[in-house]
């Protein structure tokens, strides 16, 4: 059996706060003078003709990955040239039978791509410990296999090519410089949003406009999204490790504000590199799906995980739920439709039993919900006033204490840990501990999210077009500021490129 | 649903150069724009980081030619607030000197001074940035030995014990010290084979250690005009960022070559450390007849002092016995002043010495010098 080194630093289950060597990271100075370069090469070129945009498009963005490793350029361009080729066939094919055949090849090969560097190690160790546990002393080789940047993610926007032009929902492009840039787009590459061919490949066939205030505005969600990874995710990742780690010495006060600190460091750090894929994508004329919008001012489950990695989940909707039939079904078969697709979205996060049970966990939140045939609120949380109703307020803390329980199970290292951590917090509810050290956290989460409520029905929070100049300036060199002061600027590794 | 041909747009619209002069303007308004704000944030961040947050002050180095080391420039600013930590916790007074070294008084010559000098060679631990001249290394030395003796600080941040020989032998010409503390931090010991600009470093040949040519220090105007500015300042002196252009330690550079991490990742081999610290000892007393030299060993530590000393702190114990060079260990003065104080011997954000270190450090010092007469060099007329 061949043993392949670990590439990635980042493990499943870990939350390290790698610090990096040399990669093009959205929160590294290489990747300033990157984006600068590409920015003026691929505006110099719009008087060309289209395909040089999208080559200059296509030559970034396998510059941006083979920064991390160029042996992958391979893969993406292998598994992109497959997708690309099958999808004319697909749609060339009338017979249904070889039809399904085409696709089923999509779905194996990308998928078993996935399943070899993601999940193989896992199922190879979940044996060998089953085997050791019915007494058998099984001699299977442990696998160091290298987990591909970003492969979750593109591979699921391949695939969602293909299953679309196998529904007929899109027609197959015979461009294929523009089908390359768009499964590597570098904005979206790593870590999302996953965009979906119909709404990311007509906008590489047609000719992109600079717009001012589209760039403009990819700008400040590009400091936002920044601000949100080195000030509050990196600052946060410290203390949640200490008290994960720590978690046997503590109270439920401290333990909950593990939870909590948690919470907020995930989200700030995926948020914060959508934010930044939305705003650089922007800068060169793009629309990319948003992929949060403000999940934390959520009134049930339903609402949150619309809100939460909205590009995922619609994808899980699409491809997953609807296909098993979705709501049309009988009530035992919706909550099973729900259970799988939560707790394969789970499985998606990493080969961990810790991701399962998160997926099933919040699975388990929504039948509640499906069972009273409610539907999430359309809008958001307290339209045209400043403060929400205590209906409202209560509905918000509810969720989100149910969410900060599934966290734990996102972040522990194993299900004992995360079994441990929320029964330690139960157990030993106060121990009079001194919690100081946690203020500055605390203050640096109401402040995030105070912002956000006020800016809760726009894109982001430095979404500040109504406000005059000078407070809106004054704004953005407070945020860029505070990114130094408080900015942790080693370039760490955003959580989600592990998955 | 169905996708759009490339094929149809091979140029750019038919409506073209209006277009095109549009979008140019656009751009170029736009680009306009984020300079314009980069303007702004680099004044706001310059006034910012001067008084609000005050970053770090530091002198210019100088090349000295004649011996081939780095001081600092008498010409250049003679004081400056040197802050440490994210929010500039902690803020120390500099002062350079006629003879271009950080310390509270101007250096003599023998004659002049008509005392005996102690004198102490370092990198930035001893240097004393981080906090007043009232509390260094010297002035607490000077201050617990009742002026009989002038202390002179010849510390200087980089330095290493290859360099330190360099510094050891001008300060021995031109101001005659009886005593000569080389501080040999374990950090520092095999960065004496990391070659840097300016600076004195070894090489190893055929197992035998050779000096390497020392080129001049040159201070391009970017560098000096980088020094300026209160931005860079504080990202590289304050909050310790520095851009990951290289992997880490590419070029041999970097110091983390810790006795306690030999071993791990780069650190030498002990046969190689073990050549390095006797040729430090051996050197020294072969510079410096006549005067004592004494070897000071045992921290800073990146973390907790260490139960006993580190392995580079014993192989230059060892040398120190081999070449008749005295040796100081500080370890059991840390730990008992710790015993009796709980004071922490580190800055919280950065761990250089404070003032406490220094003082203890003084105090044991003292104790050393005083343990044999000190005579003043003997003065020619």
């Amino acid at each position: 059996m061949p043993r392949f080194r670990r590439l990635s630093s980042a493990q499943p289950g870990r939350f390290p706060p790698v610090e990096t060597g040399p990669r093009v990271l959205f929160n590294s100075i290489q990747f300033p003078l990157f984006l600068a370069i590409v920015f003026v090469l691929y505006w110099s070129a719009r008087r060309a003709p289209l395909q040089a945009q999208n080559t200059i498009v296509l030559a970034a963005s396998y510059v941006f990955y083979g920064w991390w490793d160029w042996r992958f350029l391979g893969l993406i361009a292998g598994s992109s040239l497959l997708d690309f080729f099958l999808g004319l066939q697909v749609h060339k094919q009338r017979a249904p039978t070889k039809r399904k055949a085409l696709l089923a090849m999509s779905l194996l090969v990308n998928l078993g791509g996935l399943a070899i560097f993601k999940y193989l190690g896992f199922f190879v160790a979940s044996t060998a410990e089953l085997l050791t546990s019915l007494g058998l002393q099984p001699n299977l080789p442990t696998l160091h296999i290298i987990l591909p940047v970003g492969i979750s993610f593109y591979t699921f926007q391949t695939l969602s090519y293909t299953i679309d032009i196998y529904r007929r929902k899109i027609e197959p492009t015979r461009d294929i410089v523009g089908f390359l840039a768009f499964v590597s787009f570098f904005p979206q590459l790593v870590a999302g949003p996953i965009e979906r061919a119909a709404a990311l490949l007509p906008q590489f066939l047609v000719r992109r406009q600079f717009d001012v205030t589209k760039a403009k505005d990819g700008l400040r969600q590009i400091l936002w999204g920044l601000f949100k990874k080195v000030v509050i995710a990196d600052n946060l990742s410290g203390q949640v490790r200490a008290i994960f780690d720590g978690y046997a010495s503590l109270d439920g006060v401290a333990l909950t504000i593990g939870a909590l600190f948690f919470a907020l460091q995930i989200y700030c750090d995926f948020s914060g590199y959508s934010d930044i894929a939305i705003g650089t994508a922007r800068l060169f004329g793009f629309n990319l799906t948003r992929n949060f919008a403000f999940p934390y001012f959520s009134r049930d489950i339903g609402e949150f995980w619309r809100r939460w990695h909205i590009s995922l989940s619609s994808w899980f909707r699409d491809y997953v739920y609807i296909p098993l039939g979705g709501s049309r079904l009988s009530t035992a078969s919706r909550i099973r439709n729900i259970v799988i697709t939560f707790t394969v979205s789970g499985f998606w996060h990493g080969a961990n039993w810790t991701f399962i049970v998160w997926g099933l966990l919040n699975g388990l939140y929504y039948i509640p919900l499906m069972l009273a045939n409610k539907r999430p609120p359309d809008t958001v949380v307290a339209v045209g006033r400043l403060l929400p109703s205590l209906n409202e307020l209560i509905a918000m803390m509810i969720t989100f204490a149910l969410t900060l329980i599934a966290w734990v199970f996102f972040r522990a290292e194993s299900l004992t840990h995360a079994i441990q951590y929320l029964w330690r917090g139960v157990s030993h509810p106060w121990l009079g501990l001194d919690l100081s050290g946690y203020g500055p956290g605390l203050i640096a989460c109401a402040i995030l999210l105070a912002l956000e409520w006020f800016q809760r029905d726009k894109q982001h929070a430095l979404e500040l077009s109504q406000v005059s100049v000078l407070p809106r300036w004054f704004t953005y060199i407070s945020v860029a500021l505070a990114i130094f002061v408080f900015g942790h600027l080693g370039a760490t590794e955003f959580i989600y490129f592990q998955f | 649903m169905t996708l759009p041909s490339t094929d149809n747009q091979p140029a750019a619209p038919a409506h073209g150069v209006a277009a095109a002069d549009t979008t140019s303007r656009t751009l170029m308004r736009f680009s306009a724009r984020i300079l314009g704000f980069a303007v702004v944030f680099v004044i706001a961040g310059e006034l910012f980081f001067r008084f609000a947050i005050p970053a770090a002050e530091l002198p210019i180095s100088q090349f000295n030619a004649e011996y081939k080391f780095r001081r600092y420039d008498p010409a250049g600013p003679r004081t400056g607030r040197f802050t440490s930590g994210r929010y500039a916790q902690a803020q120390g007074v500099w002062r350079v000197n006629d003879q271009g070294w950080i310390s509270h008084r101007d250096y003599l010559s023998a004659k002049a001074r008509g005392k005996p000098a102690v004198a102490y060679l370092g990198s930035s631990f001893v240097e004393g940035f981080y906090s007043d001249l009232d509390t260094h290394i010297a002035a607490r030395m000077e201050h617990r030995a009742g002026g009989k003796y002038d202390v002179y600080n010849f510390g200087m941040s980089d330095s290493v014990p290859s360099e330190h020989l360099r510094v050891a032998a001008y300060a021995a010409k031109a101001f005659e010290p009886r005593v000569l503390f080389f501080f040999c931090s374990s950090w520092h010991l095999a960065a004496s084979l990391s070659p840097a600009p300016g600076r004195q470093r070894w090489r190893l040949e055929g197992g035998r250690v050779v000096d390497r040519p020392v080129s001049p220090l040159r201070s391009g105007r970017i560098k000096a005009l980088a020094k300026r500015s209160a931005i860079i300042r504080y990202l590289v002196l304050n909050a310790h960022w520095r851009p990951k252009l290289a992997p880490a330690n590419a070029g041999g550079g970097g110091t983390v070559l810790n006795a306690a991490q030999a071993g791990k990742g780069k650190a030498r081999p002990v046969a190689e450390l073990r050549l390095l610290a006797e040729t430090m000892v051996r050197r020294a007393v072969a510079q410096h007849p006549g005067a004592r030299v004494v070897v000071v060993t045992g921290g800073p530590y990146a973390s907790d002092l260490p139960p006993q000393a580190p392995l580079v702190d014993q192989l230059l114990a060892q040398a120190c016995r081999t070449y008749g060079a005295e040796h100081v260990d500080l370890l059991p003065a840390f730990h008992a002043d710790w015993l009796q104080h709980h004071e922490p011997f580190q800055y919280a954000h950065d761990f250089h010495w404070n003032a406490r270190a220094f003082d203890v450090i003084a105090q044991r010092l003292v104790a050393v010098v005083a343990a044999k007469p000190v005579v003043a060099a003997p003065v020619t007329p």
